[in-house]
């Protein structure tokens, strides 16, 4: 008897005394097979790694233009930092008074304030505080529209996957990418890294850098049981006041047309990093660890004493891990000058915003009507071949990035890679060999606005 | 019933509280000024020169309706007379204040010889003065959030004597104030925005016609046509004028405007043909993803679909990708718009190099063929 003939009977034998000993079954139950984890290869245009802000949006870009596409998400739900991390305001799309990203963000972000029955304000005014153009939106809804385009779009969702093997073979990538039960052997003709920690980039064999410091996290947050307005603040230590202020403003899920205020609790999380589940793991146990003491601390202030946790989003949000080393690096005197290339592909408004130590904002404001913009370049990794990324992992110096990071910038980048892949995947050549303007004429068409064109 | 601003708890409490401090109008003839000071947002405004000759509608408390020549309500204003308090001596405070008919401030005026000083009995320069009217005419100012004795750094207690004009100006106001006159311009701000600005929009609201809203989308202040738009009577007459003022807004490049405009057409409206093809002209001819997506979505809230609209929009259907494709498909779909010519400009969507649309074109034509079975 062979080794396997020997195994299959012994099997056999097993199952059959396991049968012997279970209870009879009852009406309606089945004895399963053993758990085993499934293989099948998948072939693909676009493979998109990522969920998230900018991840979101590239797979609904790809799909509509009619590539095969496939999205990875190691999560439960699309939106990333805008659903799961809770920063459900994103933004910025309006610079100076005109809107300077469109397209399939902005569109997902309007359907989220109509649906909810939300009012948006007036873009035209600019206001005194940069975030007031930040639209909140209803986190779930804005998960479930993100899921719906996905499907009109016909793009493959892999929920609670993460790649585990990247190659580049003969013009095409193969990837192996495993999730519960699964493991699939994928090959695409183009891949956009938007894990916002160019962990496929670095999967790859391409550089990546990071800072030896970076910036913290946020543990997203809400409190009840307080009146702030009666609260004697003198009497309160002020490293507080910051956590029962933003705790206070409104909106996070609005119930009125008024939208523009930042709900803001949350506290830091040092050296957050998603990149790993265990860096992720640590980052949550660390974030909720900082909430449990910062709750224990308000509940002894006077007014506190019956302040309680009223919602906590599931993962630490991250501001800072990795960046990719590109074709073209965006320099802080690029993004704050408001230097238009060639090749710019999108827009990015938001203040230079550097977190320090958790302790302090750096923030620089750009001049009226600058408004910085990402070039083809730096989504694309030096010497890479069929690969793009989108999102906080662009190529830029740290302050540039500090910037470029925001939700709606993510968003306008997801959109403008995706469809340099496309056009990539059909002229079978590699991203930076296609004609800008064919890509800019792509966005156009799918509403998206061009930098110089406003 | 009569406006009076005596039963306003608001208004009330800012005269009791902050004019003492606040409006300080000195009656000191080394300081008289020979001519009425008199500060506008709009430079054409001419406020009350030949009042006495317009129909005026008075509401009590000397707050007046001012009627135009062709009848139709042009402005409104309100004199303020009262005694103002400080250093425990009274002396009369007499302004008028101007808003337009949606209660936009649109000026202020003091009678000959009167100014306004600051806590240090200074009188206010041009500059001042200038400054002011702007930050009157700034409605998202947070002085209706601020409670008064939040206006200077210093312990609350002594903010409640009337002396106490002393101290710090606040940093959360400090630029937002008059330098030396923060009490003056939180009160005057707390007037222009308060319990008479909030009755002008209800009387307005009350008196609205078509010709009124007309006047007002086509020739008025931006925040006036917003203002319109945000409270558009549901039972206004639409003209022909009327639809074409409104197509022209969806249409304008200023996206407040065309995004608030599509709002101020509610669905029981959109039984009517003629706004339905005003909304789908306007689509035809906007240049904003957006503002189209919400002119589709608007249309799926009509009870059926006109034929007018169902002809253009079949037309259309070769022409769009992405979003757009998706939407009108899925506004055909929703009125069961299935005639043979619509059949036909679908199917030809099949031939599509583009799977995407080819996949939305299969998904509609058998959605229909699902209805029909």
């Amino acid at each position: 008897m062979t080794k396997i003939e020997r195994r299959a009977m012994l099997k056999t034998i097993g199952l059959a005394s396991f049968g012997a000993l279970s209870p009879n079954l009852l009406k309606g139950e089945t004895l399963r097979e053993p758990y085993s984890v499934s293989e099948k290869p998948i072939t693909t245009d676009i493979l998109i790694i990522g969920g998230g802000t900018a991840g979101t949006i590239a797979a609904i870009q790809a799909g509509r233009a009619g590539a095969k596409t496939t999205l990875i998400e190691s999560g439960s739900q699309l939106g990333g930092t805008t659903t799961t991390g809770g920063v459900s305001f994103p933004g910025i799309f309006h610079a100076w008074g005109k809107q300077i990203i469109g397209g399939i963000g902005w569109e997902l972000v309007l359907d989220s304030v109509e649906l909810n029955g939300d009012k948006l304000p007036d873009f035209s005014k600019t206001p005194e505080r940069h975030w007031k153009h930040q639209v909140a939106v209803n986190p779930a809804l804005y998960s479930l529209l993100a899921e719906e385009k996905c499907t009109a779009a016909a793009v493959d969702v892999r929920f609670y996957e993460t790649p585990t093997m990247v190659e580049y073979k003969e013009g095409r990538w193969f990837v192996e990418s495993v999730g519960k039960g699964v493991k699939n052997q994928i090959s695409c003709s183009q891949i956009i890294d938007c894990t916002g920690n160019a962990l496929i980039t670095s999967m790859a064999g391409y550089d990546v850098l990071r800072e030896e410091d970076t910036q913290p996290g946020s543990l997203v947050f809400s409190m009840g049981g307080y009146d702030l307005k009666s609260l004697d603040l003198a009497k309160i230590p002020k490293k507080y006041h910051g956590y029962l202020r933003q705790n206070m403003l409104e909106s996070q899920i609005r119930s009125t047309g008024e939208n523009t205020s930042v709900p803001y609790g949350y506290v830091y999380v040092k050296g957050a990093d998603s990149t790993t589940a265990e860096t992720h793991t640590l980052a949550n146990q660390k974030g909720r660890q900082n909430l449990l003491d910062l709750i224990r601390d308000l509940r002894g202030l006077p007014g506190c004493e019956n302040i309680r946790i009223t919602n906590m989003k599931t993962e630490t949000a991250v501001r800072e891990t990795y960046r990719i080393n590109g074709e073209y690096k965006v320099t802080k005197e690029d993004y704050v000058s408001g230097k238009i290339f060639d090749d710019s592909l999108s827009y990015s408004f938001y203040p230079v915003d550097l977190h320090r130590d958790g302790k302090s904002i750096y923030q620089e404001f750009l001049k009226p009507d600058i408004v910085a913009s990402v070039p083809l370049r730096a989504l694309i990794p030096k010497s890479s071949r069929n690969f793009l990324v989108a999102g906080r992992c662009v190529s830029s110096d740290r302050l540039a990035n500090s910037g470029l990071r925001v939700q709606a910038s993510c968003m306008g980048m997801g959109q403008a890679a995706a469809a340099t892949a496309v056009l990539a995947h059909k002229n079978g050549t590699t991203p930076s060999d296609v004609s800008v303007d064919d890509i800019k004429e792509l966005l156009r068409v799918h509403g998206a606005i061009i930098p110089g064109e406003i | 019933m009569p406006f009076r601003i005596e039963s306003s708890t608001t208004i009330h409490t800012v005269f009791r509280s902050c004019l003492p401090f606040a409006l300080l109008l000195c009656i000191n003839s080394c300081f008289l000024s020979k001519k009425a000071i008199r500060y506008s947002v709009e430079p054409t405004f001419t406020a009350n020169n030949d009042d006495q000759k317009k129909k005026l509608t008075s509401f009590g408390d000397s707050l007046f309706l001012v009627e135009a020549k062709d009848g139709l309500p042009d402005y409104y204003f309100q004199q303020y007379n009262t005694g103002v308090c400080y250093d425990n001596k009274c002396r009369p405070l007499s302004i008028s204040i101007y808003w337009s008919v949606t209660g936009r401030y649109l000026g202020f005026e003091l009678p000959k010889e009167e100014f306004l000083s600051k806590t240090d009995h200074e009188p206010f320069v041009p500059e001042d003065y200038e400054f002011l009217n702007k930050l009157l005419a700034n409605p998202d100012l947070p002085f209706a959030d601020i409670e008064y004795y939040e206006l200077m750094d210093q312990p609350s207690d002594a903010v409640e004597s009337v002396d106490a004009v002393s101290g710090a100006t606040s940093a959360r106001v400090s630029n937002i104030v008059v330098k030396g006159a923060v009490y003056t311009t939180y009160s005057l701000w707390n007037i222009v925005h308060g319990r008479s600005q909030e009755f002008i929009q209800e009387h307005t609201g009350s008196i609205v016609t078509t010709h009124l809203i007309e006047k007002i989308l086509r020739d008025s202040n931006r925040s006036d046509k917003v203002w319109v738009l945000e409270r558009f009577p549901e039972n206004i007459e639409m003209t022909s004028l009327l639809l074409d003022t409104i197509e022209a807004l969806i249409v304008n490049s200023d996206f407040h405007l065309a995004y608030t405009a599509i709002h101020a057409i509610k669905a029981p409206r959109l039984n009517s043909e003629a706004i339905q093809e005003m909304l789908f002209k306007a689509y035809a001819k906007s240049n904003d993803p957006s503002i189209k997506s919400l002119i589709i979505s608007k249309l799926g809230q009509a009870p059926f679909l006109s034929n007018g609209v169902i002809n253009v929009s079949r037309s259309c259907v070769d022409e769009l990708k992405g979003q757009e494709l998706v939407d009108l498909l899925k506004l055909l779909k929703k009125h069961e718009v299935k005639d043979d010519q619509t059949l036909q400009a679908v199917e030809n969507l099949l031939s599509s190099d583009n799977v995407f649309i080819v996949r939305q074109a299969q998904k509609f034509l058998k959605q229909i063929q699902i209805s029909n079975e």
